[in-house]
């Protein structure tokens, strides 16, 4: 089924889920997004179509429960499930990976004043990412994939507002954005909630490995915002021993 | 130039080798002997009977290791065995033997992990120099990346690892254990052409298999009391193949799937496939149809190398033991969990 | 004063002609020459009152011209103009979305839409946009945000885009005692014109 020249767009990244095109909407001044699960060759044909109409339905639907009940992420103008296609917002601003990794390089260069004030604000983003990430389980949300290149940092709009880049770091300008909901699903329960909090750590940690302190900070504004957050944080406990516990035989 | 030998019983198989190390020059392989313990069909292996079998066979192993690579005991540099991880009388047993010939042969010991013995070994055959591991075993089954003198997770099973899910659906289809379940099921699957709806759980960059076992456990378990079970589009009946097929295209997509993952990830093309399950052929060639499409490549090593043996831990050890590193006599235990990402990685930039 | 406009990523030779009016005189008579079928009546005539934003009819275009050009969708309605007024709606249910999201005899605004190929040798985007101009009567105003925003029923709006979700989360919040910031005016349109067009996008899946 070859698509319907839905692809009129720059390649921004060949992920090793979907092909993701910048492109516009309708209007030229409407920027968006344009995701494209492609056929995986080394599946079975029909485990690979199963799984990328699957992905592609569940992740458009994940979406749009989370826009509409409030948690920030794209909206969603198209989908084209047959395809695997999804066309969606596009959110202007670097993923807090891309940021995080340009504020460690960075740190080298400025004077001990200046790292300061840059802790401070990310401190700040630390504290917004675990109000945001509390605010999706509350709403019995799961990501199912949440590494900080699924977290966007996404100016807050007014007129004049620059991109954010490296030496910009007013954070207290920004959003933090969901993004990337292809595993997710809608669920109540704490066992997936607590893993869902033990990818991003697992994430958090081997991305940033000097990142501990600031992974802490997320837990700890999760657990002060999130409604359900007592009963998760002590499961995920639980999951944590999990993965060091293991029979590793053989 | 200095010389290893190195014993290895985590699980059902003993493994002794010998190994070389010379300046510049490729490792070489004086000896590599190995013999498994295999239990009845329908069974798995306990614990009392492996270590059992260990505690036979270790001696001859040995003796035998030292004939075939014309090494005398006062070439030996050290003696490496296995410190974990694995099953507790087994590694017992082995590192008994090991502190034995230590203190015999007056040779410092060097305590090993088993999961660095794989990729230590798959990196050194197969020459792949930085590539991401998929480290696939009975008990293991983890995404590796190196990074910074540590071997880190990022990607493994939440809940048992691949090679335990085949040995027990193994044992659910009465499937013989000789010379391997794995083995057995990869035989059957090139005969399997009905693929099944089974779940797929891949989360994050992990990925689970407690949800299949249970699917195919209970699927399996109706056939086989007689239900007729057929293929919805061509009204076939359902066989164990189909299901061994089913099983591994499944699992199989999720593993190479967490390990795309990992690999877009670290931004690597190169895979290293390590571990017992790692000769399936059909995981090898599934994986090196995603490297090529990435622009990259699979590395496997063949059954003397991916299944576990002792020449692996040799190699390790005496990498190890070329940075000063030695396992006092006193501190060498074994332990039954130990992670691959705690062992310091000196021998690396 | 029409607007005309194709859109990135179908074929460039359909283009979408768009009016909106106000102080509507003769929905009644619009309203009949569509029940009986009459082609010179074939136009998207769109119930102003539910839309949100200008990208709210567009996209319902869009989609109408996508599925039409897809062989292996097609319309489900008889014509895309008809078409693109089911697109408006998040449901499957066609007789329930012309009476939603088409107008009625009262309307009292209408947003008039045609759609044509225009490589066709009968094609004149003069005489199409003269035919638009005057096929309506009313004060034709600017087809924009702002003269939209003047027009929407909000409660008719969240009713059939079942939007009770709506900011579901800081509700939940507020009643457990927590201050909330108040959002702005423009980014409380924002989030509906978000869910409306999400509500669309969704129902091929509903």
């Amino acid at each position: 089924m070859p698509p319907l020249r839905l692809i009129d767009g720059t390649l921004v990244k060949q992920g090793a889920e979907a092909h993701v095109y910048k492109s516009t909407f309708l209007y030229p001044n409407v920027p968006c997004l344009i995701k494209v699960r492609p056929t995986k060759p080394y599946r079975h044909a029909t485990l690979d179509m199963r799984l990328t109409k699957h992905r592609c339905i569940s992740e458009a639907r994940l979406l749009n429960r989370c826009r509409s009940m409030g948690v920030l992420c794209p909206t969603v103008y198209f989908v084209d499930e047959k395809r695997g296609e999804i066309i969606m917002e596009w959110i202007e601003g670097p993923s807090v990976r891309d940021f995080l990794h340009n504020y460690i390089d960075d740190a080298s260069d400025h004077g001990k004043d200046e790292n300061k004030a840059i802790d401070v604000q990310l401190d700040a983003l630390m504290e917004n990412i675990g109000q945001t990430i509390g605010k999706l389980h509350d709403i019995d949300t799961i990501h199912g994939d949440l590494t900080t290149s699924n977290l966007m940092l996404k100016p807050r709009e007014s007129p004049g507002t620059q991109v954010l880049d490296t030496a910009d770091t007013s954070l207290a300008n920004s959003d933090v954005v969901l993004i990337d909901f292809g595993l997710g699903q809608v669920s109540s329960s704490d066992e997936d909630k607590a893993v869902d909090l033990y990818v991003l750590e697992r994430a958090f940690l081997s991305t940033h490995p000097r990142a501990t302190r600031l992974f802490d900070i997320i837990i700890d504004s999760y657990k002060r915002n999130c409604l359900g957050s007592s009963v998760v944080l002590r499961r995920l406990q639980e999951v944590r021993l999990r993965g060091r516990k293991k029979s590793m035989v053989g | 130039m200095t010389i290893a030998i190195g014993l290895e019983g985590s699980a059902n198989k003993l493994g002794v080798g010998i190994i070389r190390h010379t300046p510049s020059k490729p490792a070489e392989i004086l000896s590599n002997i190995r013999h498994t313990f295999v239990s009845p069909p329908g069974e798995g292996f306990l614990p009392k009977d492996t270590a059992i079998h260990h505690r036979s066979w270790v001696v001859k192993l040995v003796k035998q290791a030292l004939k075939e690579s014309g090494v005398t005991i006062r070439e030996v540099d050290c003696i490496c065995y296995t410190k974990g991880p694995g099953m507790g009388a087994p590694l017992q047993s082995v590192a008994v033997a090991a502190r034995t010939l230590a203190l015999l042969w007056d040779k410092p010991l060097v305590g090993v992990n088993h999961c660095v013995g794989h990729i230590e070994m798959g990196r050194e055959i197969t020459g792949a120099d930085n590539p991401v591991v998929l480290y696939v075993s009975g008990g293991n089954t983890q995404v590796i990346a190196y990074a910074d003198q540590r071997y880190r997770i990022f990607g493994e099973a939440l809940d048992i690892a691949i090679g335990n899910c085949l040995d027990r659906f193994a044992r659910t289809l009465n499937i013989s254990n000789d010379p391997a379940p794995g083995y057995n099921i990869e035989q059957m699957a090139k005969k399997g052409k009905h693929l099944i709806d089974i779940p797929y759980t891949v989360k994050g960059m992990d990925c689970s298999f407690s949800g299949i076992l249970g699917f195919i456990d209970a699927y399996a378990g109706e056939m086989l009391s007689g239900a007729e079970k057929r293929d919805p589009d061509t009204r076939e009946l359902i066989t164990p193949e189909d299901l061994c097929f089913s099983l591994q295209e499944t699992a199989f997509a999720m593993l190479v799937e967490i390990t795309e993952r990992a690999m877009a990830h670290v931004g690597s093309t190169q895979v290293l496939i390590v571990g017992g399950v790692g000769c399936n052929e059909r995981l090898q060639e599934m994986m090196g149809i995603m490297a090529r499409d990435r622009g990259g490549s699979v590395y496997a090593t063949d059954e003397r190398f991916c299944i576990d043996n002792g020449i692996m831990i040799a190699h390790a050890g005496l990498l190890a033991f070329q940075t000063g590193f030695t396992t006092p006599i006193d501190e060498s235990t074994c332990t039954q969990r130990f992670r691959t990402d705690e062992v310091f990685v000196k021998w690396r930039e | 004063m029409p607007t005309t406009l194709s859109v990135p990523h179908l074929p460039s030779n359909y283009r979408l002609h768009i009016a909106l009016f106000t102080s509507v005189t003769n929905a009644a008579h619009l309203h009949s020459q569509l029940l009986a079928k009459n082609a010179e009546y074939e136009y998207a005539f769109i119930e102003p009152s539910i839309l949100v934003s200008h990208l709210q009819p567009i996209s319902a275009g869009f989609r109408a011209i996508h599925d039409l050009l897809d062989p292996d969708v097609g319309l489900r309605t008889p014509n895309v103009h008809s078409e693109t007024v089911f697109s408006l709606s998040p449901t499957h249910n066609i007789t329930d979305s012309y009476r939603r999201f088409g107008i009625s005899p009262s309307s009292t605004s209408v947003l008039a839409i045609k759609i044509l190929d225009t490589s066709l040798a009968s094609y004149s985007e003069s005489s199409t946009l003269e035919r638009l101009a005057s096929i309506v009567e009313g004060t034709e105003v600017n087809f924009d945000t702002k003269e939209i925003r003047k027009l929407t029923d909000l409660s008719k709006v969240k009713k059939y885009y079942k939007l009770k979700d709506l900011g579901y989360v800081d509700q939940l919040y507020k009643k457990k005692g927590r201050t909330i910031e108040e959002k702005s005016e423009e980014q409380a349109w924002r989030d509906l014109e978000g869910a409306v067009l999400g509500a669309m996008a969704l129902r091929s899946l509903v």
